[in-house]
Formats: C-alpha cells, structure tokens, sequence
C-alpha cells in the first residue's frame, strides 16, 4: 500500500512558507505544527527522556484519506511496539506476551488548536529562538503556565516541515520532567504499509479486547463541581475496558494544551478495588484515585500532581433522572 | 671555545642566508656548543630589542629542543639524498633511549611506517590518558552526588587490566526503568501488578481520547512504548 494523501498536504504546507516569507507567530506555529503532526509522513528515530530513564524509539507514520497510521518501536530493552491504524491501537509487550487491542478514535485530519490558548491566561505563547535538532534548523516555541494545575512546554519545530522535532515538559519551576527528541527524521514521499502491520505471532501471545458485558443499568451521572481554572469537559463515554467487569464511564477534561481523563468504575463501595487509592505517578504522568459511596474514580493526565488530584476530588456522582 | 667562522655561519644563520653556508658543516655540531647557543640567544635578543619587538627571555630552549631530540624513538624518515638510490642501503636506526618496550616497536615495520605508527601511538596516549582523567573526575564526583542518586541500585564492574595499567572501578547505576509508582505504598517492595495494569489500561485510552494528544507528536505514545512491564522489570532485577 502506497500513502499519497500527505504528499499534497506536505507540498502546500511547503507552499505556504515560501510564500509568506515570515516569522510565524506563536499561535499560528503551533497550529501548523499540530497538521503537520498529523499528516506528513515521516520516518526516524527519537529518545524518551523521563527522570533517568532514556529510550531510544524508531517512528513510522503515514496518513491517507482514512486517517493516520502510525508504528513506534522501542530500541533498547524489550521490543515493545504501538501501532495505531484507521480502526485499532495495540500495544504489545513481547516480554509478557500480552498484546492489548483497543478502537481507535476517530480523528479529523485537520484537527483545530483551541485558539484561547495563549489568550485565557492559562497559558503564555513565545517564540523564544532558533535551535538546531537532529541537523534541521528549528524555531523554539515555549509554552509557559501561568498556575500549577498544568506543564509547560518547548517545542523545537522544524522550519521547513513544520514537523515537531523535539519537546520538552516543564513544571511551573522550570524542572524538566520529560521529553522527546529526534535523532534523525526523514519526510519519505511513499511509506510502505506492511509497515504498519504487527509481526507478532498470534499463538505467542494472549490477546486482550475489551469485554462486552451490557450494562445492568443505567450508571450514576459524573459531574464536577469546583473544577481548576480552564478545564472544561470535551467529551463522555461510557464503554467496556479489558479489565473491568463492567462498563467504565470516561470523561475527557481538557484545558485545550493539556488533557486529563477521569475513570469511574461503577462499583458500590464495599466491593471496590481500593489498590490504586491517592497519588501515582510516572514521568509526567500522573493519577489520582479516590472512592465514592457508588464509584471508584481515578483521574489521570499529563498534568501536575494538584490537577488530578483537585479534578478527582471535584468529582460527583448523581443517579440518573 | 667558538672559532670566527662559527659565528660567521651563525650571522649567517640570522640574516637567512642558508645558500651560502658550506654544505660541510655539521649544523648538529653547531646547536651542542653551549658557548655558539648563548651566542645566538644573544643574537635574537639583540635584534628584536633593536626591532622593538617584544622580548621573552627564554635562556635555554635550545637545550631543552636538543633534549627533546636525544629523546626522540628510534628511526627517522629522512632519507639522505643519493643514498636510497645508490643502492637501497638501509639506514640504520640509532638505539633506542626511551623506555619504550621493545616488543611495541615491530623492527620488521620499515622505518617510514613505522612513523606513521609512533603518531597513532600519541593520539592513542593522549586519548588513554584523557580517558583516565575523565575517569578519575567522574570518580571524584562521585562522592559528591545527592544521597538520592548515590542509594540506586549499582552494578559493580571489576577493575580491568590492560598490559601493566590497572583502569579504575567504575560503577553502572541500574536502570530503575519507567513504571508506575503510588505515593501510598513502598512502591519498590509492593508493586501490584494489577494496579499498574488498571493505570496503564487507563493511559492507553486517555492518551488515544486525548484531544491534546495530536500536538502533543510522538510524546503521548512514546509513553506506552517506554513503559517497562512490571513482571519483565521484576524478573530482570532477580
């Protein structure tokens, strides 16, 4: 299979520069970053930095009219893969021989960066430099919080492509927490999508989908009260998850650059699972779990420990009318 | 004691008239007489007070440029003129005067490559002895590291020797690996492989749902491939 569809998108992005011949601003930076993301086809290999961990990972991606499809594999240690098609993400872990299906979102190939970004006073957008990364010069964007219910970022982007090349997440203290970035990149005209497709034996692992047990009955509302300034809620679901017996709802709270995800487990408070109860934590990844008298909730996002812990806590569970 | 004529050929000397320097004269001969080096140290120093030059007083480079020669290893590549073509007579090598063992120097290895060979011998002394300068400050700061990184798990690495020099201990802090870790309990003696389970269940979802996630490039998923599996990271620290 042969990907074309970025080939034009890639070509008036190019067109685009050429012709306006100008420093972009900061907003509309990060708005061409965020398409070229999206549906430029690239090819190369990063390191992931969190704490003193590094990984080192090779990159594939594409986009067609269907959408992106995209293939990360770790270099060093186990070989674990994410591939993200039209219809699916797995994961696979060849060490525990466990692969994980899940349905993959549906995603508009030109997605829209929320404009009130750097103008709502969560946020504050700069160009700061010109760097170099993986041999390309870039233009240095810095997104800076202006409280500690969320990261900040800087973001290397490729002056040419527009493609980001490196980030980096930074707390309110200007720690670095985490990042990315390219070692070599390249923008292949055709991708192969045999690329795409899992090498994994199906008999040498145990597949994991999500069960599809019905809901007995209609599950308590999730509400907020007192949510920190700018998160709002973008989206709800309610759905079967591969390790849990019952449906879990799903609320997506979004501040437009940052995401926290809240889970509520629909389970009468004697009979919970009460493992993951307060503060986790991973690189910038944080979780924050707490149980109600009807549900047991875990907040979870790139966000500073304060969010989810205050989105968790916000949280409210009425019956349904 | 200098004859007129050595000073002559020093004057000479100074003022660059190589051509009209007998051809017999042993320039060698001329740089071991201390009396002809003050000689011409005088000289230089004269000239450049008379050009205004500024002036180093550098009394006894000569010497330390002749030491410099007695200590040089033993071959040459220059190869008089008319001898090579004469008949292909070998140059002998003068003795050796460095300590340098005799089993480096390959006395099979013609003269010529075996300069090339000497060079490479620097550089790789140059660069052993900045690897153990490098090595002996990583070492020193050791002991200076936040008690934090100073309590990781290590990997001892035993001293390697390398012909007569002993290279020094080193030590490879672990990779503690990328895992979920909960304030609440000791997470490094209680992991629960359930719980890391539910909370990578709920990242995988988050990341995929995630509006944030397409400007976020290959952060969001490099996440999930960074994740080290807690059985695997178990099983590898036994």
């Amino acid at each position: 299979m042969l990907i074309r569809g970025s080939i034009v998108l890639s070509l008036t992005l190019f067109s685009q520069i050429a012709w306006c011949g100008e420093l972009p601003t900061a907003e509309r930076l990060l708005e061409k970053m965020t398409t070229a993301l999206k549906t430029l086809n690239y090819k190369g290999t990063f390191v992931h930095i969190a704490g003193d961990n590094v990984e080192s990972m090779s990159i594939v991606h594409g986009s067609d009219d269907q959408g992106e499809l995209e293939h990360m594999l770790s270099l060093n240690g186990e070989a674990r893969e994410v591939i993200r098609t039209h219809s699916l993400v797995t994961c696979i872990w060849p060490n525990s021989q466990s692969v994980v299906v899940s349905q993959s979102k549906p995603r508009n190939p030109l997605p829209t960066l929320d404009a009130a970004i750097g103008s709502d006073n969560l946020y504050q957008l700069a160009l700061v430099d010109s760097d170099r990364v993986a041999g390309i010069e870039t233009h240095v964007l810095e997104i800076q919080p202006r409280d500690e219910y969320r990261y900040g970022y800087r973001l290397w982007v490729d002056k040419q492509s527009n493609m980001l090349l490196r980030s980096l997440l930074f707390d309110q203290n200007n720690r670095a927490i985490e990042q990315v970035m390219f070692t070599s990149i390249v923008y292949p005209q055709h991708i192969d999508g045999s690329l795409f497709q899992t090498k994994v034996s199906e008999n040498q692992v145990s597949w994991r989908e999500p069960k599809a047990i019905a809901p007995a009955e209609q599950p308590d509302r999730v509400q907020f009260e007192n949510l920190p300034m700018g998160y709002r809620e973008v989206s709800e679901s309610y759905r079967p998850m591969p390790i849990n017996d019952g449906p879990v709802t799903h609320v997506m709270l979004s501040d437009g650059m940052s995401s926290v995800s809240v889970y509520v487990e629909h389970v009468m408070e004697p009979d919970q699972d009460k493992s993951l109860m307060g503060h986790s934590s991973m690189g910038a990844m944080n979780a924050f779990s707490l149980s109600l008298d009807t549900g047991f909730v875990t907040a979870v996002g790139e966000v500073p420990m304060e969010a989810v812990k205050s989105i968790a806590q916000a949280t409210r569970l009425k019956p349904q009318e | 004691m200098n004859t007129p004529d050595d000073k002559e050929i020093l004057s000479q000397l100074m003022d660059g008239e190589w051509q009209d320097i007998d051809s017999q004269v042993r320039i060698s001969d001329l740089c071991s007489d201390s009396g002809l080096k003050a000689t011409w140290a005088r000289y230089h120093l004269a000239r450049d007070v008379m050009k205004n030059e500024s002036v180093k007083v550098e009394t006894d480079i000569a010497s330390r440029v002749w030491a410099a020669l007695e200590d040089e290893p033993a071959h040459t590549n220059v190869t008089p003129i008319g001898t090579d073509m004469a008949g292909g007579m070998d140059i002998p090598d003068r003795p050796a005067t460095t300590s340098v063992p005799a089993t480096i120097i390959d006395q099979s290895v013609p003269a010529k490559r075996r300069t090339a060979f000497g060079g490479l011998a620097i550089a790789a002394s140059v660069a052993l002895a900045t690897v153990f300068g490098l090595n002996f400050m990583q070492t020193a700061d050791n002991g200076d590291q936040p008690q934090a990184i100073a309590a990781l798990p290590t990997t001892q690495v035993n001293p390697v020797i390398l012909g007569q020099v002993v290279l020094p201990q080193i030590e490879l802090v672990a990779n503690r690996g990328t895992y979920w870790v909960n304030a609440s309990v000791d997470s490094s003696v209680d992991r629960n492989a359930n719980q890391e389970e539910r909370l990578n269940m709920f990242l995988a979802q988050h990341i995929e749902h995630s509006p944030t996630t397409s400007h976020q490039g290959m952060l969001p998923y490099s996440r999930l491939v960074g994740y080290d599996d807690i059985n695997a990271s178990q099983g590898a620290g036994q």
